[in-house]
């Protein structure tokens, strides 16, 4: 009966397997041609080993409820040109962070850190011409942030570097550093990205846009189950302080203290580059484990211990939708600003530096 | 706990894995507490509510069923007063105080009674409604009151069908609900997963996904173009049948691997050709309530049964349907638009065959059908801008806008509707590509399902077949599903 038995079910299983495949190829097909979003812009670096832009290209990119070509300027990052040589007058502010600071939502001239050059430089007391820089990556963590800094910003020579943040970042695993004898940061690329085969499969993956669905799709659903067992079968789902993250208060801790040694670190690399060093943040939409005050409250703290201004955003940008009449911040889709939004933010951090005219002052 | 939510997948597995194996006397038992926790994850309060109705309904109909004359209507008039009484306070209170202090405004009385400031219970009409079906039909005499508590409780509580139908009979569920003796049946309980799995399909696939689009629209009517406003127009109907019948097909499902069959609610409701025959096939737990409950006594305990009578009962029917939606003037408008489509209908029958033999139509049957089908379609879609607008001023500008826009080149329209339709529609090019498509697949199914169940014309198609079928519909929701998104449109009710 044994060999029946298996003769059986290899009949019935290459017919379920072939049909199985044969999906799999037609939905490949339909999702190469309908999904717009190239995947591989994103290459590896070979010098800093960190994923870039393809330098002065551009990409359309659509989302639940925003479309928006996204172009790439001189220095492979979305934003305005950067000219190649740092003029005497000029005064560079690099702003670094993560999905926030490459704002891929909304086009270059809508770009809060356009709007801020903008408005820096039609304010009539103005000593310099302000150049305004992003350095924004979709999905960084605060430790990557700060290595993009040590390999893109500093060799633009910045006079002020923002380190722009909101509870997200701070979620992220996506790399952690090492952190030496003295508790900070070792900003080097760690081995993890440091791997050319690794790497190198995962760009050539990115090829088959079908993956990049799926696995975009598992990680949806990994986080709805994490945040499910995190809280399971509570009842009333406003009555459940229902994290984005699967994090709990003390698992923040950690996060917190690494944090820390990663913006010392950073903070130490900006003043040994001769530039000051201010980190911003913003209580994003959603429901955390963490507050808003406590986010702000960290930061403050992290700011004071290591010589650097900080700026709750969060105010100053509601006060700005208040006083616009509520045109919407974010996008509800995805919870990125829109371009209302990045007029906020631009306009809060303008009278955030203006009130604080020591840190557009070289030191 | 919604039935796309991932808490609903552990819910579900879990109950499944205590049903099969627990003794089959017990079984009503985690059924109920099963279906307890299910309605208590929306708001925990609520269920006292339900156990309120549930006890009266089940105290009313041990007393009918044993008393005589007088006494036996009196008590099936106290059980109605409980709960029409239950409904009205939660759902109707407001709208009928709002518009007594508007009509005690316009005679200059002195009337004022504060507003009720209580949440409507999730599906308290379908759980009212199932409760009313129960009672009546052992006033009737058709049915016997039920003894056990439990299993009553059950009937009402019975998650698949908790918050949103379909609306049950007694005779068809509760003799179910008293013998689950299923044994655990790999087919039925893969044809259980299927229809949940369809379900999901409808509703994470198309219906939100067009409702990303028809939400734009009529949030932006003042800023819509005409052609616009009619792509919501339609689009809204495969939105609202996606959604409310993917919901269904869920319940059905999930029923089904618990061993229970619960009632049809649709049958291919867009392939009607004239509206009495769209009520027969859409909500249809909900339209056979109403003529069985309200239609029927109404024309049957006349002396003479005239041809206004019968109009007048189904007018009537309709503009209780249509607030039985909801309490807001644009749902009367909706009952009280079909109730007149239906009579409009039956006034012109001679006119209209008369006209069609005159065009010549009645040689070409399927292009009648056809023609037929498609307005009926219209009727429909024209009928649902008073269910989605908000309020009768916006259903009314929706249709003042409908006009607007119409004057530009045909190249313009494919570049503005077609290629790049955010800014007018509000969705993406590919993803109003890829909903139509799926639109198309759903269509399919149907004209599949008209001519044969759909589980038996999958039966007959090959091995590869079903697998690349199967596999398709999971990586259709898998890359395509809109996750995390909006509840169902009925759960309102």
């Amino acid at each position: 009966m044994r060999p029946y038995r298996n003769f059986f079910y290899i009949k019935s299983f290459t017919p379920a397997c072939v049909g199985a495949l044969l999906s799999l190829c037609l939905f490949a097909g339909i999702v190469q041609v309908t999904d717009t979003n190239d995947y591989r812009l994103l290459h590896i670096d070979p010098i800093s080993r960190l994923p870039v832009y393809t330098k002065n290209s551009s990409f359309f990119t659509v989302g639940g409820c925003y479309e928006n070509t996204v172009v790439i300027n001189t220095i492979g990052f979305h934003g305005l040109d950067v000219p190649p040589q740092k003029g005497d007058d000029v005064f560079r502010i690099v702003i670094i962070g993560s999905s926030y600071v490459e704002a891929r939502q909304v086009s270059v001239e809508d770009m809060y850190s356009t709007l801020l050059q903008e408005a820096l430089n039609t304010n009539p007391h103005r000593t310099h011409t302000y150049e305004v820089i992003p350095l924004g990556v979709n999905a960084n963590s605060p430790f990557l942030n700060a290595l993009y800094y040590v390999w893109y910003g500093s060799r633009l020579q910045p006079d002020l570097v923002i380190n722009f943040e909101t509870q997200y970042e701070l979620s992220q695993d996506y790399a952690m550093p090492d952190i030496d004898a003295q508790g900070n940061a070792v900003l080097l690329v760690p081995p993890a990205l440091d791997n050319h085969n690794k790497t190198g499969f995962r760009d050539e993956l990115r090829r088959f846009k079908v993956l990049v669905n799926l696995y975009n799709r598992y990680t949806i659903v990994r986080g709805e189950v994490g945040t499910f067992l995190a809280h399971p079968f509570f009842f009333s789902r406003e009555g459940v302080a229902v994290s984005n993250t699967t994090e709990q208060p003390q698992q923040y801790a950690a996060r917190w203290h690494t944090e820390a040694a990663v913006l010392g670190a950073l903070a130490a690399r900006v003043h040994s580059d001769e530039a000051q060093v201010m980190f911003a943040s913003w209580y994003a939409p959603g429901k955390w484990a963490i507050t808003a005050e406590e986010l702000s409250n960290h930061f403050q703290d992290i700011a004071l211990r290591n010589n650097a201004a900080y700026v709750d955003l969060s105010p100053g940008i509601a006060a700005e939708e208040s006083a616009a009449g509520d045109p919407a911040t974010w996008y509800p889709c995805d919870g990125h600003w829109t371009p209302a939004g990045n007029h906020y933010v631009a306009s809060a951090l303008y009278q955030y530096l203006i009130v604080h005219p020591s840190l557009l002052s070289r030191p | 706990m919604a039935f796309t939510s991932i808490a609903f997948i552990f819910f579900f597995t879990l109950v499944v894995a205590a049903f099969y194996l627990c003794p089959p006397r017990f079984r009503w038992a985690v059924l109920l507490l099963g279906s307890g926790y299910f309605y208590a994850a929306f708001i925990p309060t609520y269920i006292f509510i339900l156990i309120f109705l549930v006890l009266i309904d089940f105290f009313f109909a041990q007393k009918i069923e044993t008393a005589r004359g007088p006494l036996r209507h009196a008590y099936f008039a106290l059980s109605l007063t409980a709960n029409i009484g239950m409904l009205f306070v939660f759902k109707y209170f407001n709208f009928f105080n709002e518009n007594v202090t508007a009509l005690a405004q316009l005679i200059h009385w002195n009337y004022s009674l504060g507003v009720l400031q209580l949440a409507l219970p999730l599906g308290l009409s379908f759980h009212i409604f199932q409760s009313i079906s129960y009672v009546t039909e052992v006033y009737r005499g058709k049915y016997k009151a039920e003894r056990h508590l439990g299993i009553y409780a059950l009937y009402v509580f019975f998650f698949p069908q908790l918050v949103a139908g379909p609306i049950e009979r007694p005779g068809h569920l509760l003799p179910q609900l008293k013998n689950l003796q299923a044994s655990f049946n790999s087919a039925r309980v893969f044809s259980g997963v299927r229809l949940m799995a369809w379900g999901f399909f409808k509703k994470l696939v198309i219906a939100d996904a067009i409702a990303q689009s028809v939400d734009y629209i009529y949030g932006n009517i003042s800023q819509s173009a005409g052609p616009g406003i009619l792509f919501a127009l339609v689009a809204f109907a495969f939105q609202l049948y996606a959604d409310f019948s993917g919901y269904s097909d869920i319940a059905r499902g999930s029923a089904r691997v618990l061993g229970v069959d619960v009632v049809r609610n649709f049958e291919q409701p867009y392939f009607s050709a004239s509206i009495g025959e769209f009520w027969r096939r859409w909500h249809i737990s909900l339209s056979s309530w109403f003529r069985d409950y309200v239609y029927y006594p109404f024309v049957s305990h006349a002396r003479r049964i005239t041809p206004l009578r019968i109009y007048v009962a189904t007018v009537l029917t309709f503009l209780l349907m249509g607030l039985w939606h909801g309490a807001g003037w644009t749902f009367i408008i909706l009952g009280g638009l079909h109730g007149t489509y239906i009579v409009v209908g039956q006034l012109t029958k001679k006119w209209r065959e008369r006209t069609a033999a005159w065009a010549g139509l009645l040689d070409m049957p399927r292009a009648h059908h056809a023609l037929r089908v498609l307005l009926t379609f219209m009727l429909v879609c024209i009928s649902w801008v008073f269910f989605r607008s908000p309020d009768l001023n916006s259903a009314l500008s929706f249709f003042g806008y409908l006009g607007f826009g119409w004057g530009i080149p045909p190249s313009q329209y494919i570049d503005v509707y077609i290629l790049h339709p955010f800014l007018a529609l509000g969705i993406s090019g590919s993803v109003l590509m890829s909903v139509t498509f799926f639109i198309a697949v759903m269509l399919a199914v149907e004209h599949i399902e008209k001519k044969q169940p759909i589980g038996i014309w999958l039966g007959e198609r090959s091995l590869l077949t079903r697998s690349f079928l199967y596999t398709s519909v999971a990586l259709s929701i898998a890359l395509f599903g809109v996750f995390g998104s909006s509840p169902f449109i009925y759960f309102q009710f």
